[in-house]
């Protein structure tokens, strides 16, 4: 018994030891495209001609602007290219598997810098983009790198790697309905928080079908949205020592006031809507003012999609006094380092990245980071009023940590709470000890 | 029977090695190479029926499971471009003392599972007794009984998540038509795991019940008749009769879903998954979210490794429990 | 008087059964006719703010369906893992379960019936990484490998239960004539078992049809199933319940045709099962 007991143990090493060697080889993959810096000669579009590259990104309204383009870049450069969008819970989850795996199979990725960027760095997923930029024999001459604020590329840097490159930019704004505010007895978007909770009152009509305030209440979703609240009171999420701060008076207040109001004019069952089911709800026209980021615009803008674009107006989200309350969040688009294909992965993202596609989405009124671009004249003056204004001041929605997946949940438990009417002053106590216990392991 | 036996008590390996030097009978020079192996096979059929599916399972089994126990020993979240860090017990050491998710999620999963399985149970069995008498159209009601649990799960789930939904949902209009205020349903914190296990028991209790009018219809007719001479009503032939003879088959038709249901995963997903807030986080979701989510794989191991003991628990003392009837 | 109070007893009792029944029926059915009238729905009346009970049926949301999606290709599919990792599950778990019924060796079982016990989540990650180096990740092998681990030992379970009722002499005959082993096995037991096998390969078929977690993780473009395709469409924008509810019904249908064909094999398979635990 005590020989077989030992071979076991003696069998179960050597399968573990089989299963670290997985993970650290290298898969043979014969035609693996040549390394950066073995490229030389002159640009050329064509120099991939033939190569298939596949593209994960998550179904949103950018996603389904660029899709009709990829056409373009496939006759460009001879290059397919694969395109898998799935929605944005599955898509996380399936990138986070593949590069996990460290499966090879996916070339080109988009992602939020906000989100991952610090957990993917650290991680080794992301490919430094700086050596292709700088080979010229890999960059075309027209693509002006210099076009992208640097606040926005310091954003995509982590430990001096450059890891991503923006493709869109988005603020957190009001979408409202003028037709509704106007039956309400109002001319104007609402330019603080009191005047929303107003206007909020006035214009909630159940017997209609018709809320006057809508805002994510869905745990890890919502908190890009709460950012804004807790501007608006003083609060923070963390302070300067990184320790969490939204269990401060001014805090709870905030939170409170965010479930007050979706308690109160919300739709029902508000805890388990995303933007995906308040888009909906918007779009059938059940709500009157909707606080969500400005990439959702294009889709309330798509006759095909809703009937009440001509009566959406926009604005930048209400903030009580003279400090900004203003945020941003931001998609970018970054090649795997576990991909075969790079450069050709590169001639992608630097095409999604180029000043003509970022101009023919920003025309449709989604802005990719670049300086010298303008919107298109459809896309509504207070849409780029709004954008421009609340960019201007904007910090970012998340809270910069690593673990921020982690982070979002024990947060967003805490809007739940408060949307439901319960303690919200408990609820925000123990996911700030959460919050420090998380980052915490993070610095281990 | 005697060959059975060495066939049973003979190790494979060295069965396969050992058995043709065993063999002089067979070893005869007329014999063709075929019949040797038939010869030998016949005496060892248990060894040569049952390698291919015990090595299939070993192949696809062993990795996983002893990878999976190397894991929660181990700080790794950056997947394939880092490697794991030993960290020895710490990951188990944080499950049980440090995490407070783990333990609510961990009451859920009891919860659920014994409020789901405990009303299936006796729903179905109540069913199987309604179906086991004899009436028109009955085999056109047992497949209406059968289709909620082939029906596929993720398809199920939608149509109640649907069927939930405060504003567009069936089940809010009906409660307003009946004078009753609607309903938040699955955004209820309060109501939604009730909820789940609501849509668990109408998925199951067809199963249980099926199992037990097929026990049922193989019931042997004296017990009732001598209840029925004894004067026993319908009740009581039921109870003292009819119940202690199906139990066994009820029992395992029990431990069947006990095990599924503590792994239920898909309705979760699809009607809530784990909301609102932390409300339907089961240990299953839970895992799936430290894995997917959160990529802390080594945590997540560990806690697979406690919810597979959990499973395997819960599953086994009901069985002696069994048993111990007997 | 007694004589006339019977029949009255006899009916209320006959009445009261029917109601049960009724009362049994109707969430059960509910549930399918939901479905189904949703899928039929013209898209207002699935967005106005109030259920609409009555409505003008329509196939758009199936012709959405079909157009918008490779929902052919899904349902190919998830037909494809399924009869593949059927077929398996056949080829290894019949001899297995002979043997394990006719040697009384639970043990061996047990180890079969393990991976039913192992919490699926557990293989995803390993199974990830093991395909992905053979370069098996978006194939059907890769699928039909995972798959194996839900219909193995359920056709394993199940077939246990049909040979262990197979009466002795049916095996000594064939000794008797001096078939091998393997003969009799092919040539006696598996014939006259058939109805078991038959039992337990459509079990098992719905059990894969049905299946969501590894196709989630393992699947890629080209392999997805169907379950894994149907909540991907719970993308944005209008969330489509009419469509959602098409594919549901779509997808639900094979099973319940196999299921409506094959109802007292299931019920058997099951049973058979678990008689013999």
């Amino acid at each position: 018994m005590k020989r077989r007991a030992s071979t076991k143990i003696i069998g179960g090493v050597a399968i573990a030891a089989f299963g670290a060697s997985l993970l650290t080889a290298c898969s043979p993959g014969g035609e693996a495209l040549p390394d950066v810096d073995e490229i030389s000669g002159d640009f050329d579009w064509k120099r991939f001609d033939g190569e298939t590259i596949r593209f994960v990104a998550g179904l949103q309204p950018w996603q389904e602007q660029i899709e009709p383009l990829i056409p373009e870049f496939e006759e460009l450069t001879g290059i397919d290219v694969e395109m898998e969008a799935l929605p944005e819970d599955q898509f996380r989850q399936r990138l986070q598997v593949e590069l996990t795996a460290g499966s090879s199979d996916i070339d080109v990725f988009m992602t939020s810098v906000q989100q991952d960027g610090a957990r993917f760095a650290n991680s080794g997923w992301y490919e430094e983009l700086v050596p292709y930029i700088e080979n010229e024999s890999l960059t075309s001459p027209d693509y002006d790198f210099s076009d992208f604020s640097e606040s926005v590329l310091e954003g995509h840097t982590f430990d001096g790697t450059l890891s991503a490159l923006p493709i869109q930019l988005e603020v957190q704004m009001l979408f409202y309905r003028k037709d509704l505010i106007e039956a309400a007895g109002y001319d104007a978007p609402p330019a603080t928080l009191d005047e929303l909770d107003e206007m909020a009152a006035a214009t909630t009509d159940p017997g209609n079908g018709v809320f006057g305030w809508a805002v994510r209440g869905k745990r890890a979703a919502a908190v890009t949205q709460l950012t804004s609240f807790l501007a608006n009171h003083g609060a923070t999420y963390m302070d300067d020592e990184g320790k969490a701060a939204f269990d401060s008076p001014e805090g709870i207040e905030a939170i409170d006031e965010y479930g007050r109001l979706l308690r109160e004019y919300g739709p029902s069952g508000s805890v388990n809507n995303g933007w995906e089911e308040l888009l909906a709800m918007f779009q059938a026209g059940n709500i009157a003012l909707w606080a969500d980021n400005s990439g959702q615009a294009a889709a309330i803008r798509d006759p095909e999609q809703t009937e009440i674009t001509d009566e959406v107006g926009y604005a930048p989200m209400p903030q009580n006094g003279d400090d900004s309350a203003q945020t941003f969040f931001g998609w970018g688009a970054a090649i795997s380092s576990a991909s075969e294909k790079k450069p050709a992965a590169w001639l992608f993202l630097q095409w999604l990245t180029s000043a003509e596609v970022v101009a023919e989405l920003q025309e449709a009124g989604i802005p990719g980071g670049r300086q010298s671009i303008e919107f298109g004249d459809d896309v509504p003056h207070d849409f780029v009023d709004a954008f421009q204004t609340s960019l201007a001041t904007a910090q970012p929605q998340l809270p910069q940590v690593q673990s921020v997946p982690e982070v979002r949940d024990a947060i967003g438990d805490v809007l739940v709470a408060s949307i439901q009417g319960g303690d919200v002053e408990a609820a925000a106590t123990s996911a700030a000890d959460e919050f420090d216990r998380i980052v915490e392991m993070e610095t281990r | 029977m005697t060959d059975t036996k060495t066939a049973i008590g003979v190790p494979r390996e060295r069965n396969r090695s050992g058995g043709p030097r065993r063999t002089p009978r067979s070893a005869r020079g007329g014999e063709s190479v075929g019949r040797r192996l038939s010869a030998w096979v016949d005496r060892h059929v248990l060894a040569v029926f049952t390698t291919p599916a015990l090595a299939f399972i070993a192949l696809t089994m062993l990795f996983p499971v002893v990878f999976t126990i190397y894991l929660s020993l181990t700080h790794w979240v950056g997947g394939a471009s880092r490697a794991p860090e030993f960290i020895g017990l710490e990951n188990f050491i944080r499950l049980f003392t440090d995490d407070e998710r783990f333990w609510l999620a961990t009451l859920r999963t009891i919860l659920l599972t014994a409020g789901a399985v405990l009303a299936q149970t006796v729903l179905g069995v109540a069913i199987a007794v309604l179906l086991h008498r004899k009436f028109v159209l009955s085999g056109l009601v047992r497949s209406v009984v059968l289709l909620p649990m082939i029906a596929t799960p993720v398809a199920i789930a939608l149509v109640w998540r649907l069927m939930f939904h405060p504003q567009l949902g069936v089940l809010n209009d009906i409660l307003v038509r009946l004078g009753l205020p609607p309903s938040d349903w699955l955004a209820n914190p309060d109501l939604a795991l009730f909820l789940v296990g609501v849509v668990d028991t109408w998925e199951w209790a067809p199963l249980i019940a099926l199992i037990t009018l097929a026990g049922l219809t193989a019931l042997p007719e004296e017990p009732f008749e001598a209840a029925s001479i004894d004067g026993a009503n319908g009740w009581q032939k039921f109870w003292h009769v009819t119940l202690p003879m199906v139990r066994p088959i009820v029992v395992v038709a029990v431990v069947l879903r006990l095990i599924e249901a503590l792994k239920t995963f898909d309705p979760i997903l699809v009607m809530t998954n784990g909301g609102p807030g932390f409300a339907t986080e089961t240990l299953n979701i839970y895992a799936y979210n430290i894995a997917f989510q959160y990529q802390q794989l080594g945590y997540s191991a560990a806690l697979l490794i406690v919810f597979f003991l959990l499973v395997l628990l819960i599953s086994s003392s009901v069985l002696s429990l069994r048993r111990g009837k007997e | 008087m007694t004589a006339r109070r019977r029949p009255v007893r006899k009916v209320a009792a006959r009445t009261g059964f029917y109601a049960l029944l009724l009362l049994m029926l109707v969430p059960f059915a509910f549930v399918f006719w939901y479905m189904i009238s949703t899928s039929l729905k013209p898209q207002q009346a699935l967005t106005s703010s109030t259920f609409q009970w009555t409505f003008t049926p329509t196939l758009a949301n199936y012709a959405q369906v079909m157009q918008q999606t490779d929902f052919l290709e899904f349902a190919l599919n998830s037909m494809l893992v399924g009869l593949g990792s059927v077929a398996i599950a056949l080829g290894l778990g019949l001899p297995a379960a002979y043997a394990i019924a006719r040697y009384k060796a639970p043990k061996l079982a047990g180890i079969i019936l393990s991976a039913r016990v192992t919490p699926g989540i557990t293989f995803l990650i390993p199974l990830f990484i093991i395909f992905s180096r053979l370069d098996w990740v978006d194939t059907y092998r890769a699928l039909i490998v995972a798959h194996l681990l839900i219909t193995l030992p359920l056709v394993t379970w199940l077939m246990i239960g049909f040979f262990e009722e197979l009466p002795q002499e049916i095996i000594d005959s064939a000794r008797v004539d001096g078939a091998s082993a393997i003969r009799t096995f092919l040539q006696v037991i598996l014939p006259v078992t058939r109805g078991g096998i038959a039992s337990a390969a459509i079990l098992a078929f719905i059990f894969s049809w049905n299946h969501f977690m590894f196709s989630v993780v393992l699947a890629g473009r080209t392999t997805r199933t169907l379950p894994v395709a149907v909540f991907e469409f719970m993308s944005y924008g209008q969330i489509n319940w009419g469509a959602i509810a098409a594919a549901a019904t779509v997808m639900t249908i094979p099973v319940v045709v196999l299921a409506m064909f094959a109802q007292r094999h299931i019920v058997q398979g099951l049973a058979g099962g678990a008689v013999k635990g």
